[in-house]
């Protein structure tokens, strides 16, 4: 039987994973939806472990378990999110997706009808997730609660995001600039944020206006938390991206940060 | 709640109405309604208390849909993992989290149910969507619609 320490270990995995899928959550809802159900799933059999050295062998006898009063806010915060992974998973309509542009408004086409990229942050991480990992902290040992990696924390480092803004300068019209990636709510702090202009001119792509700046030349970095709240991967994945492009950026955001250490 | 749009062949259809405090489920087909509760008996490994359980379980969901109405399309009973699946159809495609919510008080409630200690039951929420792609969610041998309305006026 896995120990406590064990679950809160598979639990880091599937955060990880987690953040790595909510670089793009808005082309991935449902993949979002499952891996925070399976990191929902490790944080209650870590709950389990501590607290009644109790392990389920499946998603009924885990409920089952789960259902006893001790255990309810946990519950309260776990079972939507087992709702919304099984639709994520089971629920495909081919027939009404046959049907779109002539089908009912009423009914499900897809798993965005069911629950938004937005949604899928707000109410099934930011709520659910979130309030099974908040319950669960209280049947923890002290080193399962000091290496849970909470949700949480990705809202609060989301929370002090500024904005890297990369423009393309073009003849006659105004640079466009979008949202960071993880654009929402009060997750911008446009106050602290800073720009780097790229000096270098580009061609527009074919089939693309100029000055249309393309989805992934706003970056969204951490206020002064690169080396420390972010991990490698994390990083190497932005950077990667910033490679892909925005020539040149990446080496200007690196000697940013070199500056700030 | 609307007219179920796809036909369960195995379903059987019961009847609830709500009168002042009083719940009242009746099968529209006994027979078949007694084979397919004798079925889930089984598969549910009951003891012979199981049968009033299910009886007082399909009160409390009659009661419980009839307080609810206005966000259920469908609701059923069926199987799923060897386990009783309390189905709902909402109304509309978008997760509705207070519904949801409902949904979690009315399963704690029953699971920590004294008169219910038989019965191992978990509850769904399901957009509403085409028959094909329900169907994988109903158990092929056991299945229970709900029907009807209040009649009182409260």
């Amino acid at each position: 039987m896995a120990s406590e320490l064990i679950h809160i270990e598979l639990t880091s995995r599937n955060h990880r994973t987690l953040l790595y899928l909510l670089e793009e959550h808005q082309d991935h809802p449902e993949w979002v939806t499952t891996v925070a159900f399976y990191k929902a799933v490790q944080v209650v059999e870590a709950v389990f472990a501590a607290h009644s050295q109790f392990h389920s062998h499946g998603h009924d006898a885990r409920l089952k378990e789960l259902k006893r009063i001790v255990f309810a806010d946990v519950f309260r915060g776990f079972r939507p999110l087992y709702a919304a992974s099984l639709v994520a998973r089971y629920l495909v309509d081919n027939a009404s997706q046959k049907l779109d542009g002539t089908g009912n408004a009423k009914q499900y086409t897809c798993y965005t009808d069911y629950c938004s990229p937005d949604r899928v942050l707000n109410n099934l991480l930011k709520k659910r997730l979130n309030a099974v990992e908040q319950h669960a902290v209280h049947f923890l040992s002290d080193d399962g609660r000091k290496q849970l990696q909470r949700i949480q924390n990705w809202f609060d480092a989301r929370g002090k995001t500024q904005v890297v803004r990369v423009r393309t300068p073009s003849a006659g019209q105004p640079d466009t600039q979008q949202h960071a990636p993880f654009a929402g709510p009060s997750t911008t702090d446009t106050s602290r944020s800073i720009s780097f202009h790229q000096t270098r001119h580009q061609s527009p792509a074919p089939g693309r206006a100029a000055g249309t700046v393309l989805r992934h030349d706003c970056l969204s970095v951490p206020r002064g938390e690169w080396a420390t709240s972010y991990s490698s991967r994390t990083a190497s994945v932005t950077f990667s991206r910033m490679n892909r492009c925005a020539s040149g950026l990446a080496w200007k955001l690196a000697q940013s940060r070199r500056n700030r250490t | 709640m609307t007219t179920p749009s796809f036909g369960m062949q195995t379903a059987v259809e019961i009847n609830w109405y709500a009168e002042e405090d009083r719940v009242e489920v009746t099968p529209r087909d006994q027979q078949r309604f007694e084979l397919q509760k004798d079925r889930v008996i089984d598969l549910l490994q009951l003891a012979n208390h199981g049968e009033k359980q299910l009886l007082l379980l399909l009160q409390l969901f009659g009661r419980w849909i009839d307080r609810n109405s206005a966000k259920i399309a469908n609701a059923y009973l069926t199987l799923r993992d060897n386990t009783l699946l309390f189905l709902v159809i909402s109304n509309t495609p978008t997760c509705d989290d207070e519904f949801e919510d409902e949904l979690s008080d009315l399963d704690l409630a029953l699971a920590n149910d004294p008169d219910l200690r038989l019965i191992r039951l978990n509850t769904l929420v399901l957009p509403p969507a085409s028959p094909e792609a329900l169907d994988s969610f109903f158990h092929d041998e056991f299945t229970l619609v709900f029907r009807g309305k209040r009649t009182d006026s409260h």
